[in-house]
């Protein structure tokens, strides 16, 4: 005898497509002109810092750099969706997100110029520091919702990751876990398409990296994540129910600009391809929509740009004027101070090993 | 003003060809603009302008370019001016990697391997410290360790010995005459003449004392005579008077302790030891021995007499074995087995705190109960640290021997 | 009370859970079986499914869950089935729980325990008996614990519970049912980073930790040689204070344990031995572990776990030096 015991499917959301026409039947209650002019601000914002960090690097004041452009729609529409008692786990191109989250511009300056003071995040704003082994958050993810149930918070857990992170085990594990105890986590695939140099289709034979999730028997969806209110509405509706589980949003993105600043992309990626996305540019959908209801023009694009240099100058500036100071590696480790640790920094202090340096 | 340098864009790039000016020399740019395009081993990059202003270019398209090498520059016209006419010297391209100027040549090492070399010595960090920290020269020493490693007391013994000489030996070459070379023999010391001669040394470091006095044998010759045959035949023991002096010696040491002890000349204390191990200085072929019969208190005399006779064919034989020569915490020196002497003064074998010296039994007249009788009379030496232990002491001593071994009788019974 | 080691870590979790209502045990077969060698036992009966978990079959994310939980304020005490399937999480340990203190400079702190039974000698299947501690000990920020009795991993255990950061308590299986000792039913802590004295002695040191502390105990009885016995403990942050010291009182040093020779504590202990206290040694310094080979079946394991007899040489050619 053979029956069918299982059968799944992806269900896919788009509400403002790349001409700027709006599903107004799908548009979100409550969400205004005012909160639409927002997520215009906050991702140009994030594309005005994206590139003023890749100029940085250029230019020998920050290190390696890994740059957002072309994923606005998928991190604001996700920061925008969340509550404030919600928390936020990155990986290492969520810039977007800090931003629209709060995390001052001092802090993701100081990560890129390479000093670990950039993690010290405030608490209050729910946001845990980048990490750089791929899928590796998300089973601290998983831990992080598993608290929030345990206390009874009332509050999710946003994590992203990329379309090569859901290869790793670590995906796998963290959503498996969370689907087994129904935990408030909303797992993001920023599917920017590629992995470096490896292409979306090499990393999974699976037509969509969102039924994944149906394995795990979460929740899935598949959004445009160049739609910034598809993934406003995906997130917000994944927060929503996440009391009775996990949802797994797979937002279809893409990467215009290199991996980090260490890439060359036109070594593996052909233009054409490139010409194709910028077509569905996830800023420009907006504008052209604000622009048709005669809620933005080019004097207001032009006051807000001058508003973001200022803002961006005076992070970088403060960033710039850091002074490392190397006890700080040696005062983190442990709750402690071990005696042999002590005695590795007694004797660089002694001995003068980083008068050089400083 | 500011100055464009190549820098390191990808990750360990130390170097880059100028591909392309994105805009011309003189030509007024803008912050974050790119102006320039360079080629490197990973990607082609563009680099932006720090500031806006006009651009002055200082590297050619096609030129290699090394990270901190100044490609341009931007600012005012005056600026850009003023600039290149300071610029005679471009200035120095700063190195990715911290240079290492302040890296000073080490300095001598405080002493050489003390020794190593040709005729290499072994010992362990801890007494090659010692070595150092004495000012001892480790070739100077043979070890008594195993494989001739050099022990912690061999350097305090040396050590021990230079500070004891008042003035240094004048060396050897000064007072032997040049003109006798030729009349001479050099003969090298055997492994045993120099641990001879390092044991004298070392024993010469002993503030001593000598009591000497005579012993009435004649009973004891006569139990030695009378028992003699017996003991052999039965026990194939041969049987002499010197089995029945180390019993007495012992029943002196236990009622004289200090004379089984050793002298801490560091921690300035003196070492009683509670066990008794007899040291008999013997001749062997190849120079002077020291044979120990250990557990001395707990042998009878039959037993010493085997002991003895037993270490005599090993010192004969040289079979004798380096713990059978060791720890001994007495030593005697039968003088007379050599065939004479009368009041000789042998020295105390270190660290011990005495050594008696007995010389040969001969028949002398000796005035008894107010006549002379001839009698047999054995002369001995009691050689004696003065720092421990005081000449009344060594009278008590010598007069517990001459007690015990006057009425062998009473020495068998107690 | 009469505690083995096992009914002493049992005795421990039930005073953590007590203590901090956020402490949670989590693991494979921790809850209804009580782990599979029962240190769990009866734990979820008295706290609860909500606090004594059964986690799927998924080392790197109950690591990984934890140290979210951790940076939660919970403290999660999760138990790793055996050493050998703890690789499976070792890059959630070594990139992250090791790290977040220093790379947010305290801002996020990973205060959790993950427990494993180590080493050998209990004759279970390939990859169940591994001595794993130098692999976690080779990085900043973790702490790497390891009882060799009931009375110390209990201690240890509860000192672990009231830390600010991640510990490693890697439990020998071999100890686990050796012998009784008598512990104490209220809750008490052994510090953290501190050897103990095992014995005094004047003619050796040895240094030594786990499954060879009672091996060696028995050594130095049987030979009635007068050696200062040191149980580190601690494998990381060592207690170099305590080793200097006995190498100097001893000056001469034999450290032994369970692992591989090559590359391990012993070998950093050595180091530090060598750099410190040479002039006080007066013959090198010796150590005995396992042969440099992957763990044996059990079938072979008699010849590879370090034996007295291996133990007692060591100790001859020392002394002989």
């Amino acid at each position: 005898m053979i029956k069918r015991v299982f059968e799944g499917h992806v269900d896919y959301m788009q509400i403002l497509d790349e001409k700027g026409n709006m599903d107004q039947s799908a548009l979100p209650s409550g969400l205004g002109d005012d909160a639409i002019l927002e997520m215009y601000r906050q991702m140009s914002f994030a594309r005005a810092l994206d590139a003023k960090a890749l100029s940085l690097q250029r230019q020998g004041r920050a290190v390696t750099y890994a740059p957002l452009l072309g994923q606005e729609a998928t991190q604001i529409g996700a920061a925008l969706a969340m509550r404030k008692s919600d928390l936020f786990v990155p990986n290492f191109r969520q810039h977007g997100v800090f931003i629209a989250r709060g995390v001052p511009l001092y802090n993701i300056f100081m990560f890129w110029r390479g000093f670990e003071e950039g993690n010290i995040i405030s608490r209050e704003l729910g946001v845990f520091p980048y990490i750089v082994p791929v899928s590796s958050q998300m089973p601290h993810a998983a831990g992080i919702a598993f608290a929030q149930k345990y206390k009874g918070a009332d509050a999710a857990v946003v994590a992203f990751c990329g379309d090569g992170g859901t290869s790793e085990g670590d995906f796998y594990e963290a959503l498996n876990f969370a689907g087994v105890f129904k935990l408030p986590l909303v797992a993001i695939i920023e599917n920017n398409q590629w992995a470096i140099s490896v292409p979306r289709k090499n990393q999974s034979a699976a037509e969509t990296l969102a039924q994944k999730g149906i394995a795990a028997g979460v929740e899935v969806m598949q959004v445009d994540g160049n739609d910034v209110i598809a993934v406003y509405k995906a997130v917000g509706d994944a927060i929503g129910r996440a009391k009775a589980g996990t949802t797994l949003i797979e937002c279809v993105t893409y990467r215009m600009s290199m991996h980090t600043t260490a890439d060359d992309p036109t070594k593996y990626r052909p233009d054409a391809e490139v010409e194709a996305w910028k077509q569905r540019d996830p800023i420009a959908r907006v504008g052209t929509y604000l622009r048709a209801k005669g809620l933005w023009d080019d004097q207001k694009e032009a006051g807000m740009q001058e508003g973001f240099k200022k803002t961006i100058d005076e992070g970088v500036e403060k960033a710039e004027q850091f002074k490392p100071d190397p006890k700080s590696m040696f005062d983190n480790v442990y709750s402690f101070m071990p005696q042999t640790l002590k005695d590795e920094y007694d004797e660089a202090v002694k001995e003068g090993f980083w008068q050089q340096q400083r | 003003m500011k100055e464009i340098r190549f820098v390191d864009v990808g990750e360990g790039i130390t170097e880059g060809r100028i591909q392309k000016w994105l805009v011309k020399d003189g030509e007024s740019v803008s912050e974050d603009q790119a102006v320039v395009q360079v080629e490197t081993d990973k990607a082609v990059v563009n680099v932006p302008a720090p500031i806006s202003g006009k651009i002055s270019i200082s590297a050619k398209e096609g030129a290699l370019v090394h990270v901190g090498d100044l490609i341009a520059a931007i600012g005012t016209d005056a600026e850009l001016q003023n600039a290149s006419a300071s610029a005679q010297g471009v200035p120095q391209a700063q190195a990715a990697v911290p240079t290492a100027h302040q890296v000073q040549a080490a300095p001598q090492p405080q002493q050489a391997r003390a020794g190593r070399g040709p005729t290499e010595t072994i010992a362990t960090p801890a007494v090659r410290k010692l070595a150092r920290d004495l000012g001892i020269n480790l070739l100077e020493i043979s070890g008594t360790g195993p494989g001739g490693r050099i022990l912690e007391n061999d350097v305090r013994s040396i050590a021990h010995q230079a500070a004891g000489q008042a003035r240094p030996i004048p060396k050897f070459s000064e007072v032997l005459e040049e003109s006798h070379s030729a009349d001479v023999e050099r003969i090298p010391l055997s492994q045993t003449r120099k641990a001879i001669a390092r044991n004298m040394e070392a024993s010469w470091t002993i503030p001593r004392a000598v009591h000497m006095d005579k012993i009435d044998a004649t009973a004891l010759f006569d139990v030695v005579q009378r028992e003699k045959p017996r003991v052999l035949q039965e026990m194939g023991v041969k049987l002499t008077v010197l089995p029945f002096v180390i019993k007495a010696v012992i029943k002196a040491l236990l009622e004289n302790p200090n004379f089984n002890a050793s002298y801490d000349h560091e921690k300035l204390e003196i070492v009683v030891k509670k066990y008794y191990n007899i040291g008999l200085a013997a001749e062997a072929p190849d120079g002077l021995k020291v044979a120990v019969v250990k557990g001395a208190d707990s042998k009878s005399i039959i037993e010493i007499a085997r002991s003895i006779q037993e270490l005599g064919k090993k010192v004969r034989e040289r079979t004798i074995s380096l713990g059978e020569m060791q720890d001994s915490t007495f030593t005697v020196s039968n003088i007379g087995s050599l065939g004479g002497g009368y009041f000789s003064v042998p020295m105390i074998n270190y660290p011990e705190v005495a050594i008696l010296g007995i010389h040969l039994i001969r028949d002398e007249p000796v005035v008894r109960e107010g006549k002379i009788e001839i009698r047999k009379v054995l002369p001995f030496s009691l050689v004696f640290d003065h720092r421990v232990v005081d000449g009344a002491e060594a009278v008590k001593f010598g007069n517990a021997l001459i007690k015990y071994l006057e009425d062998p009788d009473f020495l068998e019974m107690v | 009370m009469q505690m083995n080691m096992v009914s002493a870590l049992n005795s421990a979790l039930d005073a953590i859970l007590k203590e901090n209502e956020n402490a949670v045990v989590l693991g494979e077969d921790v809850g209804t079986d009580g782990g599979v060698f029962r240190v769990t036992d009866g734990l979820r009966s008295k706290y609860g499914e909500k606090r004594v978990i059964d986690t799927p079959l998924a080392e790197s994310v109950i690591i990984g869950s934890s140290i979210g939980m951790a940076m939660c304020g919970m403290l999660p005490i999760a138990e790793i089935q055996f050493a050998g399937f703890m690789y499976m999480g070792f890059d959630e340990l070594i990139n992250h729980a090791a790290r977040y203190r220093s790379r947010s400079r305290s801002t996020f702190t990973v205060p959790m325990i993950v427990r494993t039974p180590v080493s050998g000698g209990v004759r279970t299947l390939e990859h169940h008996s591994d001595s794993p501690e130098v692999y976690y000990s080779h990085v900043g920020g973790l702490i790497v614990v390891e009882p060799s009795s009931p009375y110390d991993a209990k201690g240890l255990l509860i000192k672990a519970s009231r830390m600010k950061d991640p510990v490693i308590f890697l439990e020998p299986t071999k100890l686990y049912r050796l012998f009784k000792q008598e512990v104490p039913e209220e809750p008490y802590e052994v510090e953290i980073g501190k050897a103990s004295k095992v014995s005094e002695g004047d003619d050796l040191a040895i240094i030594t930790y786990g499954t060879m502390v009672p091996v060696v105990k028995d050594v130095v009885a049987q030979k009635k040689v007068s050696a200062e016995v040191i149980d580190i403990r601690t494998i990381n942050p060592l207690d170099e204070a305590a080793i200097l010291e006995a190498a100097k009182k001893t000056g001469k040093v034999l450290i032994v344990h369970e692992a591989q020779l090559g590359f391990g504590a012993g070998a950093e202990i050595a180091a530090r031995l060598a750099e410190k206290a040479i002039f006080d040694l007066d013959a090198p310094i010796m150590r005995v572990g396992s042969d440099s080979l992957p763990y044996p079946f059990p079938g072979y394991e008699q010849y590879y776990i370090p034996n007295a007899l291996k133990i007692s040489r060591a100790i001859d050619k020392l002394l002989s030096q």
